[in-house]
């Protein structure tokens, strides 16, 4: 289910909102973890079943290595089972099929055809796994290594795993850092309207901003030519894209968290303000790159071991980041731009790369980087990206209509939306900021922005967030 | 490490123990929210219930989202319980769908609130929607149009797509099947608007001087010539018409103006005469009279701005010893078309009936025609009729010469090109 539709906004969260606040306490958490159940089976019921496996595997896990009587062998095959059973599941779900499309690809280029793989079934990538396994084996990583207290209530464990804010597209949310929440939070009527507030940005962010941008960049992608403009407004727009649709999410996550009582983590803090990629990754999908570096770069020796061994470790998060994103060698090259970037501004002590241009030009510079980057992240396939790379420099092919998309991509409509998301980028506050303080007229311009959002989403058709599919 | 997770997590909740509403506002924001999203609900359920009186609201009924269980139980004794599984899963997951899908084509909110916002981006953002492209001067577009022309050409492999994207193997079946009955086929595919008018699109494209057509078109007909498969290019047809003719497409709907489609019948009995058909039945001669008929394109509908003034043209109706035309089944043409066909045929379009292709071709080559067009799926959907026909007895080729298969070129690009029909002489 997607937040920004009817079918969420006007059956499924008005249900939650009025069975939560009528339920008694004790029975709150079963509410929850079963409205998220259905909230995650809704694209696709079996693979309900296949989360609460996982969640199974890892409560009972969890409440092996917690055990203070427990030897270390026991606590830590337990602790392998958890990221066995969860790698595996992620590994067989997201990368089988991408294994098996590069065994065959290399057999033919070998000239043994004959020697493919036949697969009688594709595997169906359940919505968010890469989520929900980070999330649940974080909570056995964290029990084992005492950073926290295992949970003795399953249902409990199920609401923090299945919770539906942010069940598909995170933040990822670690068990140490809601576990304080699960035993006891407050309801407030303040906290409830500065939830409304982060959910009413976030659907005007993802409505208003995301979809008229993706439009653009789905129009220029799949183009059978480009102008060099074109090709960079295009992909201009889908670093626009991505950035208000993800960070839609994660505020209508922290706004639906909020009405519930929770208090997420924030995900985005201005990251195209960026004066490097270092700075970059301090900014960008914070959930993600903090997992990253406290669950495989800092235990991979960070930057403790020797400088060759930094930069290694560098290169490994950030390929290991990006095959995350999804089973594509694109991924992988996106992951490996940003591994190469990050470890060239650490070889030149950080931000010299940068060091001798004005802010501003710092600023545009990381831009550029990042954008470039996008386009392996955007292609479908890796011919395609560096099609569009070609269009970008004004190698790529030209066809009679192409051009045509002039017609519709720079109409007043989405030079205004292009307009308003470069505005909101570089010049307005964050949510998290904006929705601090709350005079009258700020709260009115929340409901406006809501209300026009809402309007709007109703003529789009089905938009799911980018990171659904991750 | 443990201290940059604490650190997160007091961030969290630091700010949210900063939070600062006044009360006023805290409870405008809050019962602003809660007002809109249940309001919908509310309207929509109370319209429910007025609409079909049942006890249970049907949007608020979760066992339409259950399987049958007669049908798993089907399924398991047939297969065996792994099957039934999969069958209740993929049922579900269509009731969901289904579901979702009712609940908008039900909604009060959405119907009250479509015309305007779509008034909005169009008219007043100079924006578009997702299947109606805004083009310049009052010219409307239809996205799949727009994607054929601008699109990478459609004869390039695309494994990605359901159904079968090359439509040379489906054209080279039924011309050999058609072959085998000595019936000749001529394949006309139909130019969309924007291959005609791109300029109305894009002022890239003014001083254009062709028709601008998909990448592979043009490889498209040099197969089609290998193949021995005639065709007519309309698109140069209607590209030399519209400087001489006046408007061949119509502004706020997807298809051609009755100017087109008579240019588009005039090509095609050009070229079936050219053939040196050896007919059997005499000509005739038909009666064109002028009628004005106003309609609201179909783009115009997509968007459901109804209070637009509605567009004027003039039909040729076509008629015979004062009858207003029809198709004979006898006749020794056929055309199968699709709404480019229909259109001032089928009153259902909405502009008019009597002087549509069919009619048109028909007064142009002084035959009988027969027809057969469905608006949709033109590049299956009447060769998969005409094949149903003939297993039902009902041979719609029989005493046939020519065959015109007209369709929407989009089509050649996004149509599923089946093959594996037969049409062989019952």
């Amino acid at each position: 289910m997607v937040f920004s539709s009817y079918v969420f906004v006007f059956v499924f969260l008005p249900a939650v909102l009025v069975a939560y606040y009528l339920a008694p306490r004790k029975l709150k958490h079963l509410l929850l973890t079963l409205f998220s159940y259905g909230f995650y089976g809704w694209a696709n019921p079996a693979f309900a079943f296949l989360m609460l496996f996982s969640t199974a595997v890892d409560y009972r896990c969890g409440l092996i290595a917690g055990r203070r009587d427990a030897g270390d062998g026991t606590r830590r095959a337990a602790l392998v089972t958890s990221i066995v059973t969860n790698l595996g599941l992620l590994g067989f779900f997201k990368y089988a099929n991408f294994g098996i499309d590069n065994y065959n690809a290399l057999v033919t280029a070998l000239g043994g055809d004959h020697l493919q793989w036949e697969t009688f079934f594709r595997i169906t990538l359940p919505l968010g796994i890469s989520f929900y396994t980070f999330q649940s084996m974080s909570y056995t990583i964290d029990v084992y290594r005492r950073h926290a207290e295992p949970v003795r209530n399953f249902v409990d464990f199920a609401c923090y795993v299945a919770l539906f804010p942010q069940l598909v597209a995170g933040p990822i949310v670690r068990f140490r850092e809601i576990a304080d929440q699960l035993a006891e939070r407050g309801h407030s009527i303040a906290n409830f309207a500065r939830g409304v507030s982060f959910f009413a940005f976030g659907m005007a962010k993802k409505i208003l901003i995301a979809n008229p941008c993706g439009k653009i960049a789905d129009v220029c992608f799949e183009a059978g030519s480009l102008t060099v403009v074109d090709a960079w407004y295009g992909i201009v727009a889908y670093s626009f894209q991505i950035y208000f649709d993800f960070s839609a999410y994660s505020d209508m996550a922290i706004g639906l968290g909020l009405m519930l009582g929770f208090a997420f983590p924030k995900n985005f803090d201005s990251p195209y303000l960026s004066q490097s990629i270092t700075e970059f990754w301090r900014r960008w999908h914070l959930s993600l790159s903090s997992f990253l570096r406290d669950y495989l770069y800092i235990p991979l020796g960070g930057n403790r071991k020797g400088e060759r061994r930094t930069y290694v470790n560098l290169m490994t998060v950030m390929l290991l980041g990006g095959l995350w994103h999804g089973a594509l060698w694109n991924f992988v090259i996106w992951g490996a731009i940003h591994g190469v970037m990050l470890a060239v501004e650490r070889r030149f002590e950080k931000d010299s790369l940068y060091r001798r241009l004005p802010a501003p030009a710092k600023m545009l510079l990381t831009f550029l980087i990042v954008t470039i980057a996008w386009v392996f992240f955007r292609a479908p396939t890796l011919g395609e990206a560096l099609d569009y790379l070609g269009a970008m420099v004004g190698l790529g092919p030209q066809t009679a209509g192409g051009p045509m998309i002039a017609g519709l991509i720079y109409q007043p409509y989405y030079l205004l939306v292009m307009a308003v998301a470069a505005g909101v980028v570089w010049l307005a506050p964050q949510t998290w900021d904006y929705t601090r303080r709350m005079t009258w007229p700020k709260a009115a311009w929340a409901a406006a922005a809501f209300a026009t959002a809402l309007a709007v989403m109703m003529g789009q058709a089905f938009n799911p967030f980018i990171y659904f599919i991750f | 490490m443990a201290s940059l997770s604490i650190e997160r997590e007091r961030q969290a909740r630091e700010e949210v123990g900063v939070t600062s509403y006044s009360r006023g506002v805290k409870w405008f924001l809050s019962a602003f929210f809660v007002v809109t999203v249940a309001g919908g609900t509310v309207w929509h359920l109370a319209l429910d219930l007025v609409d079909t009186p049942r006890p249970w609201p049907r949007i608020l009924d979760p066992t339409r989202l259950l399987p049958a269980t007669e049908e798993v139980r089907a399924v398991a004794a047939e297969a065996g319980w792994a099957a039934a599984l999969k069958a209740a899963n993929d049922r579900m997951g269509t009731n969901i769908a289904d579901y979702e899908t009712d609940l908008e084509d039900g909604s009060p909110v959405i119907d009250a609130l479509m015309p305007t916002v779509n008034a909005v981006v169009t008219d007043l953002l100079g924006g578009s929607t997702e299947s109606v492209y805004r083009g310049r001067d009052g010219w409307w577009f239809f996205r799949p149009d727009i994607d054929y022309v601008t699109g990478p050409g459609f004869l390039t492999p695309r494994p990605r797509v359901e159904g079968a994207w090359d439509p040379l193997p489906a054209l080279d079946e039924f011309h050999r099947a058609l072959n085998e009955r000595k019936i000749a086929l001529i394949v006309a595919p139909i130019p969309v608007k924007p291959s005609i008018y791109p300029e109305r699109f894009s002022t890239r494209f003014e001083g254009a001087q062709t028709a601008i057509q998909n990448p592979s078109y043009a490889q498209f007909l040099a197969r089609l010539d290998d193949a021995g498969i005639a065709h007519v290019d309309l698109g140069a047809v209607l590209w030399e018409a519209r400087r001489t003719e006046g408007s061949v497409f119509l502004t706020t709907d997807t298809h051609w103006s009755p100017v087109g489609v008579a240019l588009g019948a005039a090509a095609l009995g050009e070229a079936i005469e050219r053939m040196g058909v050896s007919w059997e039945r005499l000509q005739v001669s038909h009666a064109r009279t002028p009628t004005e008929v106003a309609g609201r394109g179909d783009t115009i509908a997509m968007l459901d701005l109804t209070r637009r003034a509605p567009e004027t043209v003039t039909l040729q109706r076509i008629s015979r010893d004062g009858q207003p035309w029809a198709p004979q089944p006898n006749a020794e043409v056929l055309l199968l078309g699709d709404s480019f066909t229909n259109i001032y045929a089928l009153p259902s379009l909405g502009w008019g009936s009597g002087a549509g292709l069919a009619a048109q071709l028909s007064a142009a080559l002084g035959r009988p025609v027969d027809a057969l067009a469905i608006n949709d799926n033109g590049s299956y959907a009447t060769r998969a009729a005409v094949a149903a026909g003939i297993r039902r007895g009902r041979d719609r080729l029989s005493g046939k010469k020519v065959v015109v298969y007209a369709f929407a070129s989009r089509e050649l690009a996004f149509g599923d090109w089946r093959t594996g029909y037969t049409y062989d002489e019952p």
